[in-house]
Formats: C-alpha cells, structure tokens, sequence
C-alpha cells in the first residue's frame, strides 16, 4: 500500500487543491482496502454504514494528530522491553499464526489477545504523553 | 464511562476480528452516541494499523519509503522550501488515511464484496449513444440502463455512466461484459473511461490483463491476442495475464502520457508511445479559441464535425448536411484535432463522408477553405472537399498522384486553375491548411505559410452546387482518414489571418493532449 501511495503522491503533490487531494486519497484508500480484504477478511464483521461513515469522516478531520500519533509510536515501542517489543510485531506479522505466537509467550490464545490488547493501550497512552509534551 | 475497560475490549475485539454480533451492538450504540469514545476508537485503531504497518515492512522497505519521501522533499524544496514541507506532510496525511481507511473498512468486504448484482440490476446507465447498435445475450437491447450481461456493439459509439462519476466510451466493433457498476470485461474493442476521485478502483479485464484505475482518464484496446492500456492523465495499475493467472508481482503503475501492451503468452508488458489520436475520449465539442478564431473570421459556414447522431453539423445550422455512414468496421467518426470528434471516412470502410445538399452560395467571386486533415494510410486522389459535379461547382481539395495537397477552382471565364502543395501529407498526422481565392490568385497554405500560389481569375459562382466532405459526388475519390474543423468563406483570406488561425490552433492542440 505504501508503494501505490508514494507514486500516487508525487503526481498529487503538486496539486494545491487539499479538497481533491483528499477525495482522492480516500477513494484510493477504499479500493486498496477493499483489494487487500478481498483475499483476508471475507468472514470479518464490520460497523454498520453509519457508524463507519461519521468515524471515518471523523478520522479524516484529526488526520494530522493520528499522523504524529503514528510517528510516536516507533520511540514508544522502543521504550518498550526488547522481548515485548519483540512479541507484539510478531504476532503482526503478516501471514502469522497467532496460536504460536502466544505459545512462544507461553499463554492460551485467550489470554494472548488481551495481553496484547493491554499492549495497544499502553503504546496508546504513550504516544498521547508524546504528542501532549509536542502540544499537540 | 467513555473510555470504560469493558468498552475498550470491544475495541481489541473489533480490531482482531472476533467481536460477536450482540457485542457489535453494544459497540456501535456508544459509539453512535459518544464522541470521546469515538475518538478513542479511532486513536486505538490507528495504533493497531501502524503495528500491523511496522511489522510488515522489511528494512529494505522502510528504506525505500524513506529515500522516496526524501528525494521527492528534496527536489521540490529546491525552488520553495515550503513546498517540500508540505509535500512531506502530504505523504504522511495520505499514508495515515490508507492505513486508517484499511483498519475502518476491516470486514467491509464482507458487506460490500458479496455477489449483489443480480442480472436484472443495472450496472451502468447510457448518457448517448450516436448510431449505436447494441446487442445483450444475442438480443437487440434499447434499454437506457445496462444490466448485468454480455454486448455487443456491432455499429456506432456509446458514452456510459458507472457508479461513482466514472464515464466510459465505447467504440464499435466492441464486446463486453457489464460485470458491475465497478467492473468492465473488454473482450475486444476500444473503450475511454474517464474516473474522478469518487470512482478510483473501476476496473476493466481484458483477456490478457487486468487494469485498475486510480483517478484518471485513461484507454485500452483489445485486438488480435494482445491489449493495449493509454493512460491520459492520472495513474493506472495493470496486473498482467489472464484473470486466473494473475501475479502481483508483476504489476505495472502506469502514469500519465505512458502506454503499454500486454501480448497473451508474454509475461513482461511492453512500453509503447501513447496513442493521442487513436481513442475517442470526447463527444462534446468545446468553444475553443481556436472556433472563436474562425468565429472571427466571418465564415459563411463551420463544420466542427462533433460526434452527433444527427448528422453533420454547420454553424449556422441551415447549412447542415448528413454524414454517409457507408459501411465499415468503426464508426463514421474519430477522435479530433482538438477534443472532440472529426469526420472519419475510407479506412476499412465503404460509401462514406459528408454531403451538404443546401450549402451556402460561392457567389463573391472569391472564396476561402480551412480545414484540418489526417491521413490513415498512403492514397492517391482521396477528396477533402469539392462541389464539382461534371458542368458544375466551382472548387476542389483532393490529394494529387504524388500524395501532395492540390485545389482545384473554376473561373468565371471556364478555365480551371490548379495549386499543389510542396511536400506529402506525413501519415498519421493533423495537417492544417488553407485554400483562398482573390480573384487574382489562387493561394495554397499549409501549417500556416504560405506553399502554392498561381494565378486565377475570380471563381465562377456556385449557388448551390452540392458539397461533399472525404469523397466526390460519384465517390470514385475518397479520402483515407479524418477531416475536421471545416470552414467555407466568401473572400479570401489573408496571410496574417491564416498564421494567426494557425497559431491558435497549435495553441489548442499542445492544450488539449
């Protein structure tokens, strides 16, 4: 997805029309999303239309908080103890068996996800403090 | 309550897929009503993306985006420093908005993936049709909207719309299938589509590729085992080989002014030159400079040649005429000089041009033709123009035995006076030019100068004598390509005028590619 993003990129660029920028990239985001769900997540349940639609124009409205949010979370895993850090992009690795990862880390299934669901909201937390001293 | 340990394990439940219908409910019903907690929803899914982001990414891969971001904030910064910033923020905006979108639209597949186009549901809807001649499942099909189902278009042109703004183009000979409100099958033929950012991801199969559109304008070919894909503006992704044999891999981003064709049984694409003139991309004809320019000029009457199904056009209307759609492979028109359509006449075909059986009266003793001319292939003796007819007429413009431009006039003492350009029409290529006759010369221009001049008394009046357009009246010469932008004046034009017409007209065409 990035690789489309940054050819796509150089053309719109140049353009100085934010709006169309942004109609753009959305529409391209709906399409790469859907192109890489066609194949993975066929079963998945999603929010319904509504729902979707006021979080995704909300997001779009705080996209430069979420941006930063993302730029904080590199120094917030490395914070992070190695094997932790370790843990949680393995169990993200694409094409990953989560059993065997929360075998490596020698829990049940269950107890992996919320391990990693307090993970989530711990590296949450952090990139608030970061982007809260950024003023952000 | 917002931000509540209960509510928050919905959220690690959403994200990895396992949330329950009963538990979906809760979810969304706060989410409905809670702002904060929306907030937090989306910060946490943004969280969750960029870790599945940063864990798929290779080194190589993160160095790469790193390089590209860059290079590209570099370069532009070099002239305006602030242009980089913005530039580099811009990249991070849109990686943010396609991970956040892909993490949003987690299951919508489920929803917006499944099979709903029924076969009575229409997929695309007909804005115009010009002599079109359609056929669905073998059955002629008159319908405005275009269900789910495979065509033919055995004759003429369509315009279509599909969902999300995007607008297609099709030339006959075409086969089809209209596979959703997304989704073309070409099997053969030549389409255009045209996608604003509403509709990125229209997509259109062809045997040998698959091409997926990010926001352009853009048009593919299919013929003979091999499909070519002209992208006009935008950015286009083919993934080439059959659809059950496709790799990612070997997927191409092709950009704007680029063209490629996929060949069955060849794994690589091969670049091409991008055809401007090949696809008609446009049925509309613009007030352009350069008819505002003729407009000037006084004419007594202007072919533009649109793409009409009502024949050949004049302005003013009174001197309309028909266009003869003869017999042949395509349709009687072809992509213009500028956007728009010309007049298309011999090539594969039989019995064509344009014929103007109430023209307006050549009576002042002089007279002026401009026109653009394109020729398909080598011809001898193909008419652009003429109203001769045996005794009567007073002028023609034809190709003479040595594929040069020559203009023929009738005086008004019976003598006939002939000028010829100085050099061959090139193949495939728009040539403007213009005949005058002042009563003392006959005068032949082309590209704007000057190239032919001879002496000739004032023309014999023709009040009217029919004119035929790419053939003469007892089409024995026929023209082998497109006319267009044809005009007819009373006097004779002068060389400041013509260099000037000439002028805007380059103007035009550099605008309009």
């Amino acid at each position: 997805m990035q690789g489309v993003a940054l050819v796509l990129w150089r053309k719109f660029a140049e353009l100085d029309d934010a709006d169309h920028f942004r109609r753009w990239a959305f529409g391209v985001a709906k399409h790469e999303a859907l192109a890489w769900l066609r194949d993975k997540a066929r079963d998945r349940v999603v929010l319904a239309e509504d729902v979707l639609q006021i979080v995704a124009r909300e997001s779009a409205k705080v996209e430069k908080r979420l941006s930063a949010q993302r730029e904080a979370l590199e120094s917030c895993l490395d914070k992070l103890p190695a094997e932790q850090r370790t843990m949680i992009l393995a169990a993200y690795s694409p094409d990953v068996s989560i059993q065997k990862v929360a075998g490596q880390s020698g829990r049940t299934v269950a107890a992996f996800y919320q391990w990693l669901h307090r993970m989530r909201v711990r590296l949450l937390d952090c990139t608030r403090q970061v982007l809260q001293a950024e003023g952000l | 309550m917002s931000e509540s340990t209960e509510l928050r394990s919905l959220f690690a439940n959403y994200a990895s897929g396992e949330i329950t219908s009963d538990q979906l409910q809760i979810l969304e019903a706060a989410l409905r009503e809670d702002a904060i907690l929306r907030q937090a929803f989306i910060e946490y899914l943004n969280i969750d993306s960029a870790l599945g982001d940063l864990a798929a990414l290779t080194e190589s891969e993160v160095a790469e985006i790193e390089r590209e971001a860059a290079t590209v904030t570099s370069a532009k910064s070099l002239p305006n420093a602030v242009t980089g910033t913005r530039n580099g923020r811009r990249l991070q905006v849109l990686l943010a908005i396609l991970t956040i979108a892909a993490t949003l639209l987690v299951g919508a597949t489920w929803w917006i993936g499944r099979p709903v186009n029924r076969s009575f549901d229409p997929v695309a809807t007909l804005i115009t049709d010009v002599d079109a001649r359609l056929q669905r499942e073998g059955q002629a099909w008159r319908e405005r909207d275009l269900t789910v189902g495979s065509y033919e278009l055995q004759r003429g042109l369509l315009h279509l719309q599909f969902s999300g703004g995007v607008t297609v183009y099709l030339e006959a000979p075409a086969r089809f299938d209209a596979v959703s409100a997304r989704k073309v099958v070409l099997h053969s033929g030549r389409l255009s589509a045209h996608v604003p950012p509403e509709g990125v991801g229209f997509t259109v199969e062809t045997p040998e590729a698959e091409v997926v559109d990010f926001g352009t304008e853009f048009s593919v070919d299919v013929e003979g085992g091999a499909s070519e894909v002209h992208v006009f503006d935008g950015l286009v992704r083919v993934n080439p080989g059959a659809s059950n044999q496709r790799d990612a891999s070997r997927s191409v981003d092709v950009q704007a002014s680029q063209a490629v064709r996929i060949t069955d049984g060849v794994a690589e694409p091969e670049n091409i030159s991008i055809a401007t003139d090949r696809f008609i991309r446009n049925f509309e004809e613009p007030r352009l400079n350069y008819v505002r320019a003729v407009k000037r000029l006084l004419p007594l009457a202007h072919y533009r040649m649109p793409i009409r199904d009502r024949g050949l056009v004049s302005e003013p209307p009174e001197y309309s005429g028909v266009v003869l759609t003869g017999v042949g492979k395509r349709p009687p028109h072809a992509q213009g000089v500028f956007v728009g359509g010309s007049l298309r006449v011999g090539a594969d075909s039989t019995g064509r041009g344009g014929r103007v059986d109430s023209p307006p009266a050549l009576n002042t003793g002089q007279f002026s033709l401009t026109a653009f001319v394109y020729l398909e292939a080598p011809t001898q003796s193909g008419m652009v123009a003429t109203n001769w007819n045996g005794e009567r007429g007073n002028f023609a413009v034809f190709l003479n035995e040595n594929g040069m431009l020559q203009a023929a006039v009738r005086s008004n003492d019976g003598d006939v006076n002939f000028v010829a350009g100085s050099s061959s029409l090139s193949l495939k290529t728009w040539r403007h030019f213009v005949v005058t006759a002042s009563g003392e010369q006959l005068q032949l221009y082309e590209d704007g100068k000057l190239t032919a001049s001879a002496p000739s008394a004032s023309i014999a009046a023709s009040d009217s004598d029919t004119v035929w357009f790419g053939t003469n009246a007892k089409a024995t010469q026929v023209w082998d390509g497109r006319i267009d932008e044809l005009a007819l004046f009373n006097r004779a034009l002068i060389a400041e005028e013509i260099a000037a017409l000439y002028h805007t007209a380059q103007e035009e065409i550099a605008r309009s590619q």
